[in-house]
């Protein structure tokens, strides 16, 4: 059973995920959905940084003076892999907008109804 | 210049989203004709697009920064995109010049700026997506689309914002479902651009890893474009935004999603592949059966026209799914032809509603009562699009239907072609209660609206919107077998040509 040990990062990226989902749909809060919503998309995040890393690999920058025209190509092992974690860059601000978007309609929400509690609102809605 | 527009017909509407709000600061009499600059500009850049295309008779392939394509971000121009890409861009345009003085009543002159600014960043999403041809960046996009979209859609009546943060909570887990399906891809195959991506996949071995990855990807997209099981925000989140909004949001977002699922299908299907998920698409076939009377049923059973119209979009975005589950060369043609037909008779359907709304006030069935008598015109232009979705020949609604119906029996599929039958003859008892309403229905002396008295102009900005949309209609209609034979055709991937 070698899941554990060299998988542990999925693992812990499927857990986040299934938390994520659930605070999604079953929390009645719309706080608590928003939370969820948060941790859904850093599990998302933790997936594509895990695809990148490696063991014992370093930066992939390629050490070399000005004007060294020939610079040593080592093996492309000992390096990680950079673009999944340049894709979490844009990820991160799609996430961080996300969230702002989503505490503005909740404080419009605040405003108008008096309670972000999901249940309340739509009896409200629904008396009108 | 003209090499450089395709990524122009993004990065113009973005930059003019920044300078309209910013310009809209200091003197709100330059936002709306900025914001009309940017939608002629974008509809001849699109058009000249189309004629390269056509002169060319090859893909344009635009490098952003020159960076070649494995690596870089591919921009791509096809027979696929580029036809869709300048309905999104003329309905866009007669959707500005149509909605102009139900923004100032409804918005009003304050928030003008930041109303316009969020429309042309969506309209940026919507080209984005359209024109990109790598799955990073297609993710990016749809995000920019949407948060625009849960923005202006919140501006609404009590409890848009309500229905907007549901809304963002959906189409949330939608892009986090494609961006977890991509990176499964990416993984496999190390590529994130379509094309390349395109030419790795068949070769892959069968894995869970691929097909949860495909299926993610495909579930991601199908939340996003509304699709049965996972439609709940729609109807809410439109019925509650101001009515500018839905008739900018209705007629393109969700098809612009339906695109992106047959872009990515396209990727898939080749004969060993697309044997293997076989299951997956008659799954799918069975969900739009479902979604399609569903969708036509709720209307039927709705008081409020806006949300009927609604469940009407449910329905005819659920035609594409259910040809896409042919995976034959008509099912194929047909979802292609009804994602741009669509986009016409929605976006019409959805500015005659806005007229009747800014002219009168009416929103429930029963004040339709009579409207024959005051906008004459419209009701025209209306019956006109209700004959087209219901299937009528000469309109263009009759040959996307008539696709996917040769596509559906081929495969000997009886139960889903009864199925596109007879939701249109649902669609026939909709519409007729509404021009029954309209045409043979006295004035109703109650429900006296705003401006109930005044009989409409024959010619009018609004009006001759509307009668492009309509003339749009017919000759979608028409030139169906040129658009099919020269543009669609060229479309599809090599597969279907053994």
């Amino acid at each position: 059973m070698d899941l554990f040990p060299t998988k542990f990062n999925y693992l812990v990226y499927a857990l986040l995920m299934t938390i994520g989902l659930y605070g999604m749909v079953m929390k009645r809060n719309l706080m608590k959905k928003l939370i969820g919503m948060n941790i859904f998309q850093w599990s998302i995040i933790l997936y594509y940084i895990s695809i990148g890393a490696k063991k014992g690999a370093t930066v992939p920058v390629i050490p070399f003076s000005m004007g060294e025209k020939n610079f040593a190509i080592t093996s492309h092992l000992n390096y990680v892999n950079p673009l999944p974690h340049v894709l979490m860059l844009t990820a991160i601000v799609v996430g961080v907008a996300t969230t702002g978007i989503a505490l503005a309609l909740l404080i419009l929400i605040q405003r108008r109804h008096g309670t972000i509690e999901e249940d309340q609102i739509i009896e409200k809605l629904k008396k009108k | 210049m003209s090499e450089h527009f395709p990524s122009l017909i993004v990065t113009f509407p973005l930059m003019m989203a920044f300078l309209t709000y910013i310009f809209g600061i200091f003197s709100k009499k330059l936002v709306y004709p900025l914001t009309l600059f940017t939608a002629i500009v974008c509809v001849l850049m699109n058009l000249k697009l189309f004629m390269i295309l056509l002169e060319k008779n090859s893909p344009i392939h635009y490098f952003l920064g020159g960076w070649e394509p494995p690596w870089g971000i591919e921009y791509v121009m096809d027979y696929l995109n580029v036809p869709l890409l300048c309905s999104i861009s003329i309905i866009f345009l007669l959707l500005t010049l149509l909605t102009k003085e139900l923004v100032r009543t409804e918005i009003g002159k304050e928030k003008m700026h930041l109303f316009y600014a969020l429309i042309l960043l969506q309209y940026t999403g919507l080209q984005g997506v359209t024109a990109t041809g790598d799955a990073f960046n297609l993710y990016v996009l749809i995000e920019i689309m949407s948060f625009s979209a849960y923005g202006i859609v919140a501006l609404g009546r009590k409890g848009a914002e309500f229905f907007a943060f549901r809304y963002m909570i959906i189409g949330t887990i939608g892009a986090c479902f494609y961006l977890l399906g991509v990176g499964h891809i990416y993984i496999l195959t190390g590529s994130l651009n379509l094309i390349d991506l395109s030419k790795h996949l068949p070769l892959l071995s069968w894995s869970y890893a691929l097909i949860s990855g495909v299926l993610f990807l495909i579930v991601g997209i199908l939340i996003k474009m509304a699709f049965f099981p996972f439609h709940v925000w729609l109807p809410d989140a439109y019925s509650y935004s101001p009515a500018s909004v839905s008739a900018y949001l209705a007629p393109l977002s969700t098809k612009v999603a339906a695109y992106v699922l047959i872009r990515l299908i396209f990727l898939i299907v080749t004969p060993v592949f697309g044997l293997k998920l076989r299951p997956v698409f008659d799954f799918l076939g069975i969900l739009s059966a479902i979604a399609i009377m569903f969708g036509a049923l709720m209307a039927i059973a709705q008081k409020e026209i806006r949300r009927s119209l609604c469940y009407i979009v449910l329905s005819e975005i659920a035609y594409v799914v259910i040809a896409i589950s042919a995976m034959n060369e008509y099912g194929f043609k047909g979802a292609i032809l009804h994602i741009i037909n669509d986009m016409f008779m929605i976006s019409c359907l959805f500015c005659v509603w806005c007229l009747v709304y800014l002219r009168t006030g009416n929103t429930y069935l029963d004040e339709w009562k009579g409207l024959n008598e005051i906008l004459p015109y419209t009701m025209v232009v209306f019956v006109i699009c209700a004959l087209s979705i219901i299937g009528v020949p000469p309109l263009c609604g009759f040959f996307s239907k008539w696709y996917i119906l040769l596509g559906l029996l081929a495969q000997k599929k009886w139960l889903f072609s009864a199925v596109v039958l007879a939701s249109g003859l649902l669609n026939v008892v909709y519409f007729l209660r509404l021009i029954e309403k309209a045409y043979f229905f006295g004035k109703d002396k109650k429900n006296g609206g705003l401006n109930h008295k005044k009989r409409e102009k024959t010619i009018s900005i609004e009006n001759s919107c509307l009668y492009i949309l309509a003339f749009f209609l017919l000759f979608l209609g028409i030139s169906s077998n040129y658009l099919v034979e020269n543009i669609i055709n060229n479309a599809l991937p090599k597969v279907f040509f053994r």
